[in-house]
């Protein structure tokens, strides 16, 4: 039976950006909420510490059934997909972007500068910061500049960091704690960190995600959550530009066709999604897709590659205590002579945790005896006598117009739909730059070794993209991107899109505060239009 | 729904080949939920067998009451075992949904066997009651055969049930803190400040047990 879905404000996705937009716009106005996903809702916060003893034991998916079978986007991020979205399992990182990033091209001469600052975006971090709880210790000023302090204290440093810090410091290269949003007391209603440890399965609620956001919402009755709702097509209306429905069907009912009709709609489908049903709306006086007039719909996808190191240490560490916990420096993000010491464009963050890289129990020795009875376990213990560490940077890359999300019209979901696929380019300035880039950041690996003292376990050079973002982007001028410095359409006036397929770059840190920042952005504009 | 599938087919293997696993030693649950569901093959671990190839395989520094311990961990790790359970999705990869392997018992149950077999041909007794020596000699012989490899795989991915046994074995945070001689206990949640600190020592008798 074909049903409506009515509302004030339609969020089509249901992750951490739907939850953002959706929870300001409730506070700020009366509106009516719908929020449209397309995968389940799991909802079984209470039953977190058996799922989470079964990854432990048997390393099985904490969420089961997060997913759509035969629905996947080639070469995403991952083929998670349900209400809360990746940040149901992510580890719950949250550093800003820095000031650079947002106007590379006038202090670089590369890439693409946003339509807004950091300092435009600095109080929807502190937003961010706020709703989701983030614990942090805020890093030298030049660095690491905040308008405000962290909501909360940083989680007490664990004994291995501590010793971490203390030798990566000798290199003179200065390290703070990476910002969590982990509670390091009672927030929101959510219960202090305990340090489980397994944070991508976290059994307490002390890391933030997205289901608590959207149960609030349920509970106080202002929102309607339809999950299992897959959305296929963005309808303008016929006498202007604006969006008058959406088209989708309930997963249970294919065949019974859901209309949606609101006033305004929000795309927070992630950067992947959202570029894809944008593509998939084309038709009639938007034959390249809605919102793409520009045609840059689906195009600079962006991300970071990384550099990642095990390194063996001269000192007795304590591995399993707290891996999650890591140390940050921005050091190599800012414009410096130290930074981008040959005036080329490199800018990257370093990051070190606790490993137990080359200090597992093992099976054969180095000689390839087999070790039964006491023998693994002496052998074991000679090996940790020494600790091992893990260091990665990731560096900007700039993306070229081709790094792009398009459909493959031969690869289509049960429902007969075109899925969608992504190709990362590199600009050719990253191009030019890459063996620069990855060898400078192994010497400065190098550099915090030879000072620290210690030796390269193995090194490895990405070629994926981590992060990644794009494929609306934000600009002023219309002819070069899709959405304005507010995540409204220069299309479609009543059509916004929120978080990571807005942004221009993705700088050198893990984007999903900015993505949650720049949500909260778009939806204070919205909220104001109400 | 999902749960009530997955329950669904966790009683369909045990039925039909699982209570290899209950045959040991019965601890709760799921063994004794096939127990009583009715028969099964005979492919039975043979627990004082196992019991003989854990003395060869596992540190002989944990005792016998460390090794009665790792046992009952090990047959209550494969109670629980869920074949070809859904696993996470990997990180950067939008590849198909990825299950986990079949059951590891069935195939570790003959291994057992065989060995147990060729001990008696070979020496004229099973493996249990052959010296801890010449059991751990069988056992080296049975891996070389089997390519073991270096690294301890997740215990259902190990081709050899000796593998399987180690893998559990020193997965165990117990084994992590008798190796460092310290109250590790990783993966247990703990207060927050308690991680700052370096872990206290094991006392004797815990490195003992």
């Amino acid at each position: 039976m074909p049903k409506t879905i009515e509302a004030d404000v339609a969020i089509i996705g249901g992750g951490i950006s739907s939850a953002m937009v959706a929870e300001r716009v409730a506070e700020d106005t009366e509106a009516s909420i719908a929020v449209i996903e397309a995968g389940s809702r799991i909802f079984d916060f209470e039953n977190r510490f058996n799922t989470r003893r079964r990854f432990l034991d048997y390393g099985e998916n904490p969420y089961q059934g997060d997913h759509i079978p035969g629905h996947s986007c080639k070469n995403a991020q991952s083929r998670a997909m349900s209400v809360g979205g990746l940040a149901m399992h992510w580890g719950g990182t949250t550093p800003r972007y820095s000031p650079e990033d947002f106007r590379l091209r006038s202090l670089f001469g590369v890439g693409t500068d946003w339509p807004i600052s950091y300092d435009d975006l600095d109080p929807f971090y502190q937003e961010a910061e706020e709703r989701i709880g983030v614990a942090g210790e805020p890093g030298p000023p030049e660095y690491d500049p905040r308008s405000g302090g962290y909501p909360m204290d940083p989680l007490p440093t664990s004994y291995n960091l501590t010793l971490a810090k203390e030798w990566a410091e000798k290199s003179g290269i200065p390290y703070w704690r990476n910002p969590v949003s982990k509670n390091s007391r009672p927030w929101r209603g959510r219960r202090e960190c305990i340090r489980c440890d397994t944070c991508s399965i976290c059994p307490t609620g002390a890391k933030y995600s997205p289901d608590f956001t959207f149960r609030s919402l349920l509970e106080a009755g202002r929102i309607t959550l339809h999950d299992r709702t897959m959305v296929r097509r963005l309808v303008p209306k016929a006498d202007s530009d604006a969006i008058g429905t959406a088209d989708a069907f309930h997963r249970d009912d294919p065949d019974d066709p859901v209309t949606i009709r609101a006033r305004h709609f929000v795309l927070a489908a992630g950067y992947a999604w959202s570029s894809h049903l944008l593509l998939m709306s084309a038709g009639g006086r938007f034959p390249d897709g809605i919102a793409n007039r520009s045609g840059t719909v689906g195009r600079f996808i962006t991300g970071h590659r990384w550099v990642n190191a095990f390194v063996s240490v001269p000192m007795r560490l304590y591995p399993g205590v707290y891996r999650q916990d890591s140390l940050l420096s921005k050091r190599f993000q800012h414009k410096d002579d130290e930074a981008q010491p040959d005036g080329k464009y490199i800018r990257h963050d370093l990051r070190i945790w606790e490993s137990d890289v080359g200090k597992r129990a093992r099976l054969r020795d180095d000689h390839g005896n087999l070790l039964l009875g006491d023998a693994a376990l002496q052998d074991w213990r000679r090996r940790i006598e020494t600790g091992s560490l893990r260091m990665r940077g990731y560096y900007d890359v700039i993306p070229a117009r081709e790094s792009a999300l398009t459909l493959e019209p031969n690869r289509k979901n049960p429902w007969g739909d075109p899925l969608p696929r992504i190709d990362f380019v590199d600009d050719p300035v990253s191009v030019e730059l890459r063996g620069y880039t990855e060898a400078k950041i192994e010497e400065r690996f190098r550099r915090i070794l030879t000072a620290g003292g210690g030796a390269m376990l193995n090194i490895t050079f990405a070629s994926d993209y981590d992060h990644p973002g794009g494929g609306c982007r934000m600009g002023d001028d219309p002819d070069d991107s899709v959405v304005d410095a507010w995540g409204r359409a220069h299309d479609h006036e009543n059509l916004w899109i929120a978080g990571a397929p807005t942004i221009v770059g993705s700088g050198c840190n893990n984007g999903t505060l900015t993505f949650a920042a720049l949500s909260l952005r778009t939806a204070s504009r919205l909220a104001s239009e109400i | 729904m999902k749960e009530a599938e997955s329950r669904n087919s966790r009683r369909r293997f045990l039925k039909t080949s699982g209570a290899v696993v209950a045959a040991v030693a019965a601890p709760a649950g799921a063994a004794a939920e096939a127990a009583q569901e009715g028969p099964s093959l005979s492919l039975s671990l043979d627990l004082p067998l196992l019991h003989a190839f854990a003395e060869a395989v596992l540190p002989e520094e944990i005792g016998a009451e460390g090794v009665r311990d790792a046992l009952r961990d090990f047959v209550t790790w494969m109670n629980g075992f869920e074949p070809v359970a859904e696993l996470p999705h990997p990180y950067l990869s939008s590849v198909e949904v990825q299950y986990g392997p079949p059951h590891p018992a069935p195939r570790w149950a003959s291994q057992l066997q065989a060995l147990d077999l060729l001990a008696a041909k070979r020496h004229g007794s099973g493996l249990a009651d052959l010296p801890v020596g010449k059991r751990r000699e069988l056992i080296a012989a049975d891996l070389e055969r089997h390519d073991a490899g270096e690294h301890l795989p997740r215990p259902a991915y190990a081709g050899h049930v000796a593998v399987g046994l180690l893998a559990r074995f020193y997965s165990r945070p117990r084994a992590a803190d008798l190796a460092y001689g310290a109250r590790i206990n990783a993966a247990a949640c703990r207060d927050l400040a308690s991680g700052a600190a370096m872990p206290a020592p094991l006392a004797t008798t815990e490195a003992q047990n």
